[in-house]
């Protein structure tokens, strides 16, 4: 390894850990966040605290890629994590739960860059044969620090204080900062102007996206005047964006795309709805099912992250050779299986468990960091931010439209299945008794709820995957073809 | 001109008057004659104390101290203790179209301070184990007499207990049906303890139908502070469906629906464990596997520290659900009761069972003797109810008239002092919560700056 490739890969490494903080900012709050933010006065925006960071982080996804193709990796670099560590501290010197969720939202703003930033770095750093290595560290960052999230939250909320949570993610994010910032090579950016209505538009339009997905089930049904008022919102946005751009001479989203690169950000949706949309609900189910314990249910998810890395890293290694086809067939396929297998087996037992979620971290492993290195390939470097902001925004709704239709359906199934306790003030003896005995059996009721519920929606996102298999067996060369060609370049 | 400008702004001034007594005079057409206030106060004090126990043991306290003398001679034992409370009741009703709105209003406090001082031959520092079938007190007075070597125990204590509960119930005149009963309650308990001398009793089980068995005993004399809190703010709103309290009839029949509603169930404590396993050694065996599950979580939440949390939010955080209503029936024969002093309750009794209601309408006679034993001997033994009727009665607590006290000013104000003294009290606990953390804020301020600074460092360095 070259001094300079030395330098390249701990600026890599400084990078993972940045996206490490920002994923970890995701969920760390997200279980429970009633009694994490306890000693604020009491609010009724108390749920707006983990939205509030999503929504943000969501929507400038593409426009931090879009800003990395205008300015270079580098001046981003600095914005992105100094946005999130202010207001980190910020978050630490909150005196209410509303100011708690404005600087939320800040924070979302400082890691939606940085996801953009962590992806697109290295598609414009390294060559298309050796981003591989680099998306997985990427990738796995990103993976433990959105399992571990909750898990590192909840237990510096319960050691010390809500507070510290931010602070050890600030500290993460700074050290990512100045190991990347040393060591990151120089990287200019297009330098052209920036297409501030466009850039606007697409930061509202996934905003609005990300919003709706927050909202849908907590605030209003899903069939529900404000939701059809939401998809209304964020058609309109679509079309005002999809103006701005032909219009723009620097368009904030690519356009003109291939009929290959459509399937490959189609695909990157679907699969983050059906695969990572039920990640959540795995942990639910393992929370009130198995074992009420945020500690045991982060750590089942290591066989998730186990099942992901074989094929995640020879995957992404191997796709500039064989093309992105084979690894979709593949992990389509175990997709399903592990979808089946979860829906007769995942409530049999913990082993199940486990072995269902290994199966379906394989099937993930074929696709997500494959998809990515896939697409990279066909982009020129000047505009990678554009195209790798887009499939990580498009991914990250497909996570959270999977979470908002998961969720929608269980709460169905929750309110049909319904029976109110009745208890027959005549005919009790004790009260008491019979109180603790009907709130133990809500929370029953709950996990069978959620048990029901995810069960079948297992089946309905395995008939689906397996549709898509269609779509990954009727998908082309490109990829490879675009290889070949930059290779024959270097030749000449 | 000039004499215009002034009519016309006496004209201005005089609407503008009208208009502004407007909502005067609608408040006072809203008045209602009837809305009324009831209420009564009581301290009790160290002479109280003094008179109760003398009640039940024949003797004050200074002489109960004075005969811990008798039993152990040679020792110095001091024990001064320190009491005072205070109860009130209050209970405003209002009446607005055909809304009678009641809002009962209960707040107490006792505070017990306890400094003591004994000097004597007391066990060292270590543990002792007893001999067969000894009993605690026996095993203890044991190794009292046994040992040879001069001990101080030195002891400071301070107990607060302090509740505040208020109970809207509104009826529609109407229809003569409590419509909505709105209860929210809140108690605190705060110990603080320092002493130099510490006793550690382990006592085991053998089985269900025998009594506790001292294990061991240990004693120690390091210089230890205990400090304790439980804080509980729990509302319940109660939707109520067909129970007619006011009636034509002297006697009628009601089955109502009732819907509880819990909105508040907040919690901050550090001794909840045992009250938790309490509640849950009542639950049935056969919900053993969620109840090994979840209330672990919930408990380690709850012991944690001082921090409050609701519990029902928190399991909707959880688990994503949120804890459903229950819903309550009943069959009551409802009855009109006019008391000794000329006020008017509904009685509604359970059918099926032996409990009473008494829904006082207006004023009211809290016969406590009366009510003690109407507790079911499952929930309080009937030794305890017969010592509480001694500590009643000792008070002048035999009945407690909560008498019309709209027009008497001084009651009024006896009752305010004692629920702001309880609600400042508790007020103090909630925001000391509030505030940042000394090292936390500290930490932000210093962050923020530092991130400033390092930004405008990277970007003319770097960038």
């Amino acid at each position: 390894m070259t001094p300079e490739e030395r330098s390249r890969a701990i600026a890599m490494w400084g990078i993972a850990l940045c996206l490490f903080a920002a994923a970890a900012g995701w969920m760390f709050m997200r279980f429970g966040q009633a009694w994490s933010v306890a000693d604020l006065p009491e609010s009724e925006n108390i749920t707006r605290i983990v939205p509030a960071y999503i929504i943000t982080e969501v929507a400038m996804i593409p426009v931090g890629g879009k800003l990395i193709d205008i300015y270079g990796c580098k001046r981003i670099l600095v914005i992105a994590p100094i946005i999130f560590i202010i207001a980190s501290m910020l978050c630490i010197l909150s005196v209410s739960v509303e100011m708690l969720v404005v600087f939320r939202l800040i924070q979302g703003i400082g890691a939606g860059m940085v996801l953009a930033l962590a992806f697109t770095a290295v598609g414009r750093l390294y060559a298309p044969t050796k981003r591989g290595k680099c998306h997985e560290l990427m990738t796995g960052s990103f993976a433990f620090g959105s399992l571990f999230g909750s898990a590192i939250g909840y237990f510096l909320t319960e050691t010390f204080n809500w507070r510290c949570g931010f602070i050890v993610l600030s500290i993460i994010m700074a050290v990512g900062l100045i190991l990347a910032l040393k060591n990151l090579p120089e990287d200019e950016g297009s330098g052209t102007k920036v297409d501030m209505p466009g850039m606007i538009l697409v930061a509202l339009l996934f905003g609005t996206a990300a919003t709706y997905t927050q909202m849908v089930n907590a605030d209003f049904d899903l069939i529900s005047l404000p939701s059809f008022a939401f998809v209304a919102a964020i058609i309109v946005l679509l079309v005002l964006l999809f103006r701005q751009v032909r219009t723009s001479d620097n368009p904030v989203i690519p356009i003109g795309i291939s009929a290959f690169e459509k399937k490959l950000i189609l695909l990157m949706f679907m699969f983050s709805l059906c695969g990572l949309g039920l990640i959540q609900y795995f942990f639910k189910l393992y929370l009130t099912y198995y074992d009420f314990d945020i500690y045991d249910a982060s750590f089942m998810f290591m066989y998730l992250i186990l099942g992901a890395a074989g094929p995640s890293i020879i995957g992404s290694r191997k796709v500039f050779v064989t093309g992105i086809r084979p690894w979709l067939l593949v992990g389509t396929v175990l997709v399903t299986i592990s979808l089946i297998a979860s829906h007769f087996l995942a409530s049999t037992g913990v082993v199940y468990f486990a072995l269902s979620l290994f199966l379906f971290g394989a099937g993930l492993g074929c696709i997500v960091t494959e998809i990515l290195c896939s697409l990279q390939t066909l982009v020129d470097k000047k505009d990678m931010g554009q195209h790798t902001g887009n499939l990580m925004a498009v991914r990250m709704i497909g996570i959270l439209v999977g979470n908002a239709i998961v969720g929608a359906y269980i709460g169905e199934i929750v309110r049909s299945n319904y029976v109110p306790t009745i208890i027959d003030l005549n005919i009790t003896t004790d009260l008491v008794k019979q109180l603790v005995t009907n709130l133990v059996k809500d929370v029953q009721y709950a996990a069978d709820a959620l048990n029901t519920g995810l069960m079948s929606t297992l089946l309905i996102m395995a008939v689906i995957t397996a549709l898509l298999s269609i779509v990954a067996y009727k998908i082309g060369k490109e990829d490879l073809d675009c290889i070949s060609a930059s290779m024959d370049q270097n030749e000449e | 001109m000039y004499f215009g400008n002034k009519k016309a702004l006496a004209v201005a001034i005089a609407i503008v008057m009208a208009l502004a007594s407007l909502p005067l005079l609608s408040n006072n057409v809203d008045a209602d004659s009837s809305d009324r206030c009831y209420g009564n106060e009581s301290a009790v004090t160290m002479k109280d104390v003094d008179s109760i126990l003398k009640e039940l043991t024949g003797k004050t306290l200074d002489e109960l101290i004075a005969s811990l003398t008798d039993y152990f001679p040679g020792y110095e034992i001091s024990i001064v203790p320190s009491f005072e409370s205070d109860f009130a009741l209050e209970r405003n009703t209002t009446k607005s179209g055909s809304e009678y709105t009641i809002e009962d209003h209960f707040g107490s406090y006792v505070n017990l301070y306890l400094s003591s001082h004994i000097k004597g031959n007391l066990p060292d520092a270590g543990t002792y184990y007893p001999k067969d079938d000894e009993g605690i007190w026996e095993f203890l007075f044991r190794l009292i007499q046994e040992s040879k070597n001069e001990h101080t125990d030195d002891f400071e204590g301070f107990l607060g207990l302090y509740t505040d509960l208020t109970v809207v119930s509104k009826i529609d005149l109407n229809t003569g049906e409590l419509t909505s009963v709105d209860v929210r309650f809140k108690l605190m308990i705060v110990e603080h303890e320092e002493a130099n001398f510490n006793l550690d009793i382990v006592e085991s089980k053998v089985s269900e139908e025998e009594d506790e068995k001292v294990e061991s005993i240990t004693f120690s004399y390091d210089k230890t502070t205990s400090e304790s809190n439980i804080y509980t703010d729990i509302g319940v709103k109660m939707d109520i469906e067909g129970l007619k309290i006011i009636n034509d009839s002297d006697t009628w029949s009601v089955n109502p629906k009732i819907k509880e509603h819990v909105y508040r169930s907040v919690v901050s404590s550090d001794l909840a464990n045992g009250l938790w396993q309490s509640v849950l050694e009542m639950v049935d065996p056969k919900v053993e596997k969620v109840k090994a599950r979840l209330p672990e979580l919930i408990l380690h939440i709850i012991s944690s520290g001082e921090r409050m949390l609701d519990l029902f939010d928190t399991i909707k955080s959880l688990t994503g659900k949120s804890i459903p209503d229950v819903f309550f029936v009943a069959d009551l024969a409802a009855t009109k009761y006019t008391d000794d002093y000329g006020y008017e309750y509904t009685i509604l009794d359970l059918k099926g069972t032996e409990t009473t209601l008494y829904f006082p309408l207006g004023g009211y006679a809290l016969n406590t003797s009366v009510l003690i034993y109407l507790v079911p001997s499952s929930i309080l033994p009937d030794a305890v109810k017969d010592i509480l009727y001694v500590v009643f009665t000792v008070l002048g607590w035999g009945t407690v008239e909560i008498g019309d006290i709209t027009d008497d000013k001084v009651m009024q104000s006896k009752c305010e002092n004692v629920f702001t003294y309880v609600k400042n009290i508790m007020k103090y606990d909630e925001e000391y919560t509030f505030k940042i953390p000394a090292e936390y804020l500290t930490i932000g301020i210093a962050g923020l700056l530092g991130s400033f600074a390092a930004f405008v460092l990277i970007w003319r360095r770097w960038i």
